[in-house]
């Protein structure tokens, strides 16, 4: 390489910035406190010997080899054995499980508390604000939205269950990128995390490792993008999708598999634009349990299930408004709101035996979900109607009796709580 | 020191560990953003090195190789952020118009645009053979041992790496010349 070649370069590489930000150091220095080290039995080069090639100095005593592979293959059965014996269970994905903690944002904070309201304590890194947390689907890890500062990029977290051991799993997603300030969608192996992100073009739905730092695209589109939801298989994800033509919206339930190779649009809901309920059409969809349907309200405010075949099947569609429809676990049972909003109705899955658990128990129409094991309907003040209504509160409804039992105030208008599934002892 | 330091981290020691870090953080991030070419993939992949760094540094068996070690980890966490952030816009260095001809200052900017676009063309291991010898100023056989690659890979992609950008400027009449064959 010639001198001029040389100086050329290295002067276009002196160019740029000789420091990194400070506050860049701090949070290197933050995220190496939340990461464990391997030890040192676990490196290879720990046990691999410096010098591979050795000359023999005497011979082989076979006796010797023959107990030490003993001892050593007893000790290997034995910490199997324990290990095996630590091991926690776990419940299935779907289905009913025994209740765990229920996770929220309070504050700036994700935390935790027992099922009556009790205990609350806080899970997230206290460095961060925190919001959007969600438990995997055998309750064992807990996901969270955090950054530093508002400024910040975000950074997705995956943590033990109690809070432990986060890891990074993305760290530089910008400030304005993430779709809505809403908790990653686990897949139900545990494995992934979809998402929805603002891009330069548009909208993207991004899936990331639970494990490591990786992430793929599945789609894009110039139409908004959000709410990704996982089928029960994992085969594929739904979401809403809303798009703006002139002065026409429709917003469509769209499915697609979870490698993006092709998209089915199961229904589409041209929707006046003056229609009040707009904002909220399709917003709560959810997959039953069995994966074969989804339930969702549609802007005339009925309650309506649609299979993979695009079949729609009324379920609740009185002339008052109902919305916000929430499986059961077992798959049974549907509750949402009635009569105009303000009841809260439970009815079996094909829409009959409804039944009012009561009136205005929960201040609004809350996103609703049902307790893993099937007992409790729990309400979440996610919207404006549920903060201004009930102070704020978080709050379940028993589903023999309708009492209601208050539970943490001083929830967050935005994150939906997350209700941990345990294995039933 | 630094070996005290290091073996000090491999025991747990989080102070210490911070010690090498906070020394070590403003090289990386400059080693990064001349890879990278852009601020914050630069910053998540220094991030990404320290933490790896910190997980592992217990198979650290050389401490007083330590940094040409937290290297090798820079320049795989480059790598990795690649791979995964093709997506980001590419951050362009502002220029000094107040110092040039309005005329210049233009000409110059395409000119780096040039550059820039031939630069971030190469695979991530050109680049960081180029940025190691040529920034950090470190000779063949070190930036070898950083990459673990052998001292004749490094004279090849630096030949590459020179040939890849003077082919790429040349359409726009641009001034690299070409290096020499058989270094």
């Amino acid at each position: 390489m010639t001198e001029t070649t040389d100086r050329a370069l290295r002067a276009w590489l002196e160019q740029g910035p000789d420091r990194g930000p400070s506050e860049g150091l701090a949070r290197a220095l933050a995220a190496t406190r939340r990461t464990p080290q391997r030890p040192g039995w676990s490196f290879p080069e720990r046990w691999l010997p410096m010098q591979l090639t050795f000359t023999r100095t005497m011979n082989p005593r076979p006796m010797l080899f023959v107990v030490l592979a003993l001892l050593l293959a007893a000790a290997v059965a034995a910490a199997a054995l324990w290990v095996g014996s630590q091991q926690r269970r776990v419940p299935p994905a779907y289905g009913l499980a025994a209740n765990g903690a229920i996770a929220f944002q309070q504050s700036r904070a994700i935390a935790l508390m027992d099922q009556d309201g009790t205990n609350i304590r806080v899970v997230s890194d206290p460095s961060l604000n925190a919001f959007g947390p969600a438990f995997s689907r055998d309750g064992t890890r807990l996901a969270y939205w955090g950054r530093t500062s508002p400024s910040q990029p975000l950074q997705l977290i995956v943590a033990g269950d109690t809070g432990t051991g986060p890891l990074d799993v993305i760290s530089g997603l910008g400030a304005r990128r993430l779709a809505a300030n809403i908790a990653p969608a686990w897949s139900p192996d545990g494995s992934e995390l979809a998402f929805v992100v603002r891009g330069d073009d548009g909208f993207e739905l991004l899936i990331a490792r639970a494990d490591r730092v990786e992430t793929r695209a599945v789609l894009t589109s110039e139409a908004k993008l959000d709410y990704p939801t996982w089928s029960p298989d994992g085969s594929r994800l739904a979401m809403r999708r809303t798009i703006q033509d002139g002065g026409n919206t429709a917003v469509e339930l769209l499915a697609v598999p979870a490698d993006g190779s092709s998209e089915t649009v199961l229904f589409s809901n041209p929707v006046p634009r003056d229609q009040a309920i707009l904002d909220r059409t399709l917003q709560y969809f959810e997959w039953s349990p069995d994966g074969e349907r989804i339930a969702f309200h549609n802007s005339a405010g009925d309650i309506l299930v649609v299979d993979m075949n695009r079949s729609v099947t009324p379920i609740a569609a009185s002339p008052d408004a109902e919305v916000n429809p929430a499986w059961s676990p077992d798959g049974r049972w549907l509750a949402f709101f009635g009569s105009n909003l303000e009841t809260l109705v439970v009815a079996a899955s094909d829409g009959s035996s409804a039944r009012t658990l009561g009136t205005r128990l929960l201040g609004g129409p809350c996103p609703l979900a049902w307790s893993p094991d099937g007992t409790q309907i729990l309400g979440a003040p996610f919207t404006a109607e549920c903060a201004a209504t009930s102070v704020n509160q978080l709050a379940a409804v028993d589903v023999a009796t309708g009492a209601v039992t208050r539970l943490a105030v001083g929830v967050s208008s935005s994150g939906l709580p997350s209700w941990q599934r345990l294995a039933v002892p | 020191m630094t070996s005290e330091l290091v073996e000090r981290a491999q025991r747990g020691d989080h102070e210490a560990f911070d010690v090498l870090a906070t020394a070590a953080y403003h090289r990386l991030y400059a080693v990064a953003h001349r890879i990278l070419r852009d601020r914050y993939a630069a910053e998540d992949a220094v991030q990404e090195c320290l933490v790896g760094a910190w997980r592992n540094i217990r198979s650290v068996r050389e401490p007083e190789r330590f940094e040409a070690w937290l290297h090798r980890l820079l320049v795989r966490a480059c790598h990795d952020e690649v791979r995964r952030s093709r997506r980001r816009p590419i951050e362009v260095l502002p220029l000094g118009f107040d110092r040039a001809a309005p005329i210049d200052a233009i000409a110059q900017l395409v000119d780096q645009d040039e550059i820039e676009r031939a630069f971030l063309a190469m695979s991530v291991e050109h680049r960081a053979v180029l940025v190691l010898t040529h920034y950090l100023g470190l000779p063949a056989p070190e930036v070898a041992a950083i990459l673990g690659i052998p001292p004749g890979t490094v004279y090849s992609r630096l030949h590459y790496g020179v040939r890849a950008m003077r082919d790429a400027l040349a359409p726009a009449g641009m001034s690299l010349p070409s290096p020499e064959h058989g270094r």
